[in-house]
């Protein structure tokens, strides 16, 4: 048979709660001294106290009952006076929690008290961590959630409890020799338990400390930190190169880029286009940022939180949160223009206001957020230095803008120019033609020669891969109808450069989630004037909706997502989002602030009606006594007193019935039976009241139907309490 | 669930039981207390197991009973060769009606007095289980219901165990309780040597309670109300007694319902029809002690005994009573 283990007796047990539960008292108190509210002789004083209780726990039954007595009035004094003192309510209620846990500390406790015990010194720890920022905290939290722990544990051990008396010593507290039941502890104690346990402690401590430190908060300063540990890098995504097969290859990766919530979702239009990035120069078979539109277009790095916009401020306009996964790429996905957009921490980043684009300098590594005021989300980009540029002749061009955007440029074979200007006569007829207008023949005569697919095969011969798509009855994919709708408009003289990022997404719930496979390439014309104008080649030779029955493109417009667990789970992960991201703290300052200004200014008035209620109830009193005033006095005092009469008459007893009703055993009325039962048995002559005693006896322990008037039995015990003086 | 006992009915209970403790105080001297448990084990349906030294008045105690209420008594002497059939009778084949005629044993009675019980085998023992449990014997498939009402005082010697048979625990579990009677102080004793008597049966008793009368004390003693926060108390003294270090075993849940049935009986006793904390409080000793075991035994039965109720007492101390 398997030898037990032996086990602490009842006694042993009481002794190392009263140990526990004063090294609780004594950790609160530690954490109070960082507070340094009232000097350092009050925490050393108690502590002090303790360490005396703790030792001989037997002495603390000397304490005379007086001091029981006026202990909680006491420390409630101590509470008002330290209000006065201070004028706030930190000080008072440290001073209060710091005293009732010393209090609780030096007199043999109940269960309760140790729970109280417990939440006190929590308080006064947590109080000191947050308002010092000390690093003891950690220290004492750490030792106070041990503790509180061995606390709670040797509660549940020692199972009932035993009648806790001020004055009489209780047998555990007889004979404490602590080296003895140190002795027994260390014989009954399963260490490898007691070491999983600590392990697991500690893994657990370890493991908050990291998340507390990983997780974005107030100032955290340079939140690049995270970057620098992981060495991680992100596979897909957009750059300032786009060759061809890059969207597509995104476009069958059917994980979430990014989720957007916008505070009014009327203003969501109907298709939206998430821009990224804006690409001029097509050489190599790429389109791509040409260093001219580098560096002409883009403010030079800077590591900020916030970027300002060219768009003037809007009365009514909609928040947009955009919380980014890492696999989108470097560029932020906006919608057009804005006045401000606000990230979580600050970022390296270049920012292009006449783009409307966003780089930041590093691949992400983690969920990047942001929140953009004042988005503008129309086809049409105004741009008037680039409208400026273009009234100059190529000279002044060249002499006052070296590095030019090559938003006009094909550099390719004369070979493929032929075809393309065959290409843009059959389109035109010959006649120059507006922007807009050369925008719909084009993509009208795209939409004739291909269709949609993203499997392409492109026809065999020599030259530019993607003329040779543009003049073959080839499908092609966003990239070939973008791409060649570009080199075509600008053969017809019409700057123009291509835009990748997203476009569409499906709601789930009040936000929208764009998926990898939401990736597309797109155009945009310059008007010959001010606007960028959007041109969607695909959408415009495929049909509004977009490719249904193909694998990714569907289309421009968000759409409702069904339900289920899918949806659900990416709705929790929105919620955690919600939960770490904190774009502007001083939202959070104002509303604590806010809150502290209502508590003061409820606490200043409380005090003013006082005051003012008092210097009332001075004057009056300092006026002459005279027969009406007399009159008016008495009979207040009357009404007072028959208030009372009333209450304990009547009032009281038609209380406890009440509550009794709303319990089918009539507990407060029990209750209220043994409350009376417990005085009067510190009657001598028991035999007198022998008859209130069985009817309270009967209401205590008997049958509701056989209960007398309690009402009476109240009014009989309390005539007896009075006689017997208890 | 059935209706609570009134007052009056609870006032008529205690005068019955009043009678009955007159009568058999006057054979029983000084042994109030347990007059008023064995009282309270026959108003709750139970059995009794009186364990002391021998001629200290345990067969005078069940024989008092018996004739107090004008009920039938018998009396088995266990030893080693007692046989089960001795106790519960035997059907034997009978020339003139040409069949098996049950011949009821000696435990066809109301009061049964098993004498040193732990003489017998436990085979013998355990001949008694199903009587004291269902009030019935089975014989060759076909039960016979002993007498009603019907209680079997068990008694055993704690000293001499040469040549017994401890009772198994399934058995000890039977008795309601476990009652110790003790030496008589001196005026009693004086007063018992003066009126000597031969024999216990011997004692002039006369009837004065019905079988009836006792039969509608156990049925009362069973609807006795039990206020929740008694109940809960009860039950904080079992769970002590699971977690305490130097039993064995805790106390089982018949244990428990034990203890309850025989507050209930307490309080009819005392004349209530509810139980007050005091009635289980009381009773704890006499109805636990003997259902638990300690972790370390000791040789000696009676210092045993001392350790379990030292240790009982010391566990009803520690949990306050609902007031």
């Amino acid at each position: 048979m398997e030898k037990k283990r032996p086990r602490l007796k009842t006694d042993e047990l009481r002794q190392l709660r009263w140990l526990l539960g004063g090294a609780v008292a004594l950790v609160a108190l530690w954490a109070q001294t960082f507070l340094e509210i009232g000097g350092w002789w009050l925490p050393g004083v108690l502590t002090m106290l303790i360490l005396i209780a703790l030792w001989r726990p037997a002495w603390v039954a000397q304490v005379p009952d007086w001091l029981h007595r006026l202990a909680f009035p006491g420390i409630a004094a101590a509470g008002v006076h330290a209000y006065y003192l201070e004028g706030e309510w930190m000080p008072a209620m440290t001073q209060v929690a710091t005293l009732l846990v010393a209090y609780r500390a030096i007199h043999y406790r109940k269960r309760r008290d140790e729970l109280q015990l417990i939440v006190l010194g929590l308080f006064l720890v947590v109080s000191g961590g947050v308002l010092t920022n000390s690093i003891g905290f950690a220290v004492q939290i750490m030792m106070l959630t041990g503790l509180a722990l061995a606390l709670l544990m040797t509660l549940t051990l020692e199972g009932g409890e035993a009648p806790v008396a001020t004055k009489t010593v209780p047998t555990w507290a007889e004979r404490v020799d602590w080296f003895a039941l140190a002795a027994r502890v260390r014989a009954v104690t399963a260490w490898r338990v007691v070491a999983t346990g600590a392990v697991l402690f500690l893994s657990l401590a370890v493991i908050s400390g990291l998340l507390f430190l990983a997780i974005p908060r107030f100032e955290l300063g340079q939140g690049l930190f995270l970057e620098g540990l992981l060495k991680r890098k992100t596979s897909s995504g957009f750059t300032d190169t786009l060759r061809f097969g890059d969207v597509t290859d995104i476009l069958r990766d059917q994980s979430v880029a990014m989720r957007v919530e916008v505070s009014d979702r009327s203003q969501v239009p109907a298709q939206v286009y998430w821009r990224m990035v804006v690409l001029d120069e097509y050489r190599d078979q790429a389109f791509r940022v040409s260093p001219g539109l580098k560096a002409s277009a883009f403010d030079k790095p800077v590591t900020t939180r916030e970027v300002r916009g060219a768009e003037p401020p809007r009365r009514g306009s909609a928040e947009w949160t955009f919380y980014v996964e890492p696999s989108a790429g470097r560029f932020l996905p906006l919608t057009g223009g804005f006045r401000m957009l606000r990230l979580t921490e600050p970022q390296n980043l270049r920012s292009s206001t006449g783009l409307r684009v966003i780089e930041l300098t590093r691949d992400p590594v983690s969920m990047k957020a942001f929140r953009v005021y004042g988005m503008a989300s129309v086809p049409e980009l105004r741009d008037r230095t680039f409208g400026s540029w273009l009234r100059l002749n190529e000279s002044e061009r060249r002499a006052r803008h070296p590095n030019q955007p090559t938003m006009m440029e094909v550099n390719l074979s004369p070979a493929d120019m032929t075809i393309l200007r065959r290409v843009v006569q059959e389109i035109t007829g010959g006649v120059e033609l507006p922007a807009k207008e050369f925008a719909r023949r084009a993509q009208a005569w795209m939409g004739r020669r291909h269709g949609y697919s993203l499997n392409i095969e492109l026809p065999p011969g020599e030259g530019d891969p993607l003329v040779r798509w543009l003049v073959s009855n080839e499908p092609g994919h966003c990239e070939f109808f973008a791409g060649g709708f570009a080199l075509l408009a600008r053969v017809a003289g019409h700057p123009t450069r291509v835009v990748a990022g997203f476009v569409g997404g499906v709601w789930n719930g009040d936000y929208v989630i764009v998926r990898n496979s939401d990736a597309h390439a797109w155009c945009e014309i310059f008007d010959g004037r001010e606007y960028w104008l959007r041109v969607d080649p695909t959408m415009a030779a495929t049909g509004e909706r977009g490719r249904a029955d193909e694998q990714g493109l569907e289309g421009a417009t968000v759409r409702e997502e069904e339900g289920g667990w899918a949806a659900m789970m990416d709705r929790l992960r929105l919620f955690w989002y919600r939960r770490i991201v904190n774009f502007d703290e001083r939202d959070q300052r104002v509303m604590v602030s806010s809150l502290k200004n209502s508590v003061q200014d409820f606490g200043r008035r409380v005090e003013e009606t006082l005051k003012t209620w008092l210097a009332g109830m001075r004057e009056w009193l300092s006026q002459p006594w005279r027969a009406d005033r007399m009159s008016a006095s008495i009979g207040v005092l009357l009404a007072v007193i028959a208030l009372v009469w009333s209450w304990r008459r009547w009032g009281r007893a038609a209380w406890l019935r009440l509550r009794s009703k709303r319990s089918s055993h009539g507990d407060a009325e029990r209750r209220e039976a043994g409350r009376w039962l417990r005085r009067l048995a510190k009657v001598e002559n028991q035999t007198a009241i022998a008859p209130v005693r069985a009817s309270l006896e009967r209401v205590r322990y008997g049958p509701r139907e056989t209960w007398p008037r309690t009402d009476a039995l109240w009014r009989e015990a309390r005539k007896l309490s009075r006689r017997h003086r208890l | 669930m059935s209706e609570s006992v009134s007052s009056g009915a609870a006032g008529e209970a205690r005068e019955v039981l009043g009678r009955l403790r007159a009568n058999m105080q006057r054979t029983i001297r000084g042994k109030d207390e347990v007059i008023d448990l064995v009282l309270t084990c026959l108003a709750a349906g139970g059995h009794v197991l009186v364990e002391d030294m021998p001629g200290v008045g345990k067969t005078t105690l069940a024989y008092a009973l018996s004739r107090s209420m004008d009920a039938a008594f018998s009396r088995i002497q266990f030893t080693s060769d007692l046989l089960p059939t001795d106790v519960t009778g035997v059907s034997i084949y009978d020339e003139n009606v040409r069949e098996f005629v049950f011949k009821k044993g000696p435990v066809f009675a109301n009061v049964v007095l098993a004498d040193e019980i732990n003489r017998a085998t436990p085979k013998t023992q355990s001949a008694l289980l199903e009587v004291m449990d269902r009030g019935r014997v089975t014989i060759d498939g076909e039960p016979h219901a002993v007498g009603e009402p019907f209680m079997v005082v068990a008694t055993q010697n704690p000293v001499d165990y040469e040549g017994t048979f401890p009772l198994p625990e399934s058995q000890m579990d039977r008795f309601l309780m476990r009652l110790h009677m003790g030496y008589p102080k001196s005026h009693d004793e004086l007063e018992i040597l003066r009126t000597a008597r031969t024999a216990y049966d011997a004692i002039e008793l006369n009837p004065v309670a019905t079988r009836e009368e006792v039969r509608r004390l156990q049925t009362l003693s069973a609807r006795v109300f039990v206020e929740d926060s008694v109940l809960e108390f009860l039950l904080k003294i079992i769970a002590a007694t699971r977690t305490e270090t130097e039993f064995k075993t805790g106390i089982s849940v018949r244990g428990g319902l034990a203890l309850k049935r025989a507050a209930q009986a307490r309080a009819l006793l005392r004349g209530s029809d509810y139980v007050v904390p005091e009635d289980v409080s009381e009773l704890v000793a006499p109805v636990f002690a003997h259902r638990l075991a300690l972790q370390r035994p000791g040789s000696d039965a009676l210092e045993e005994r001392r350790v379990i109720i030292g240790a009982l007492k010391r566990i009803v101390g520690t949990i306050p009573p609902p007031v």
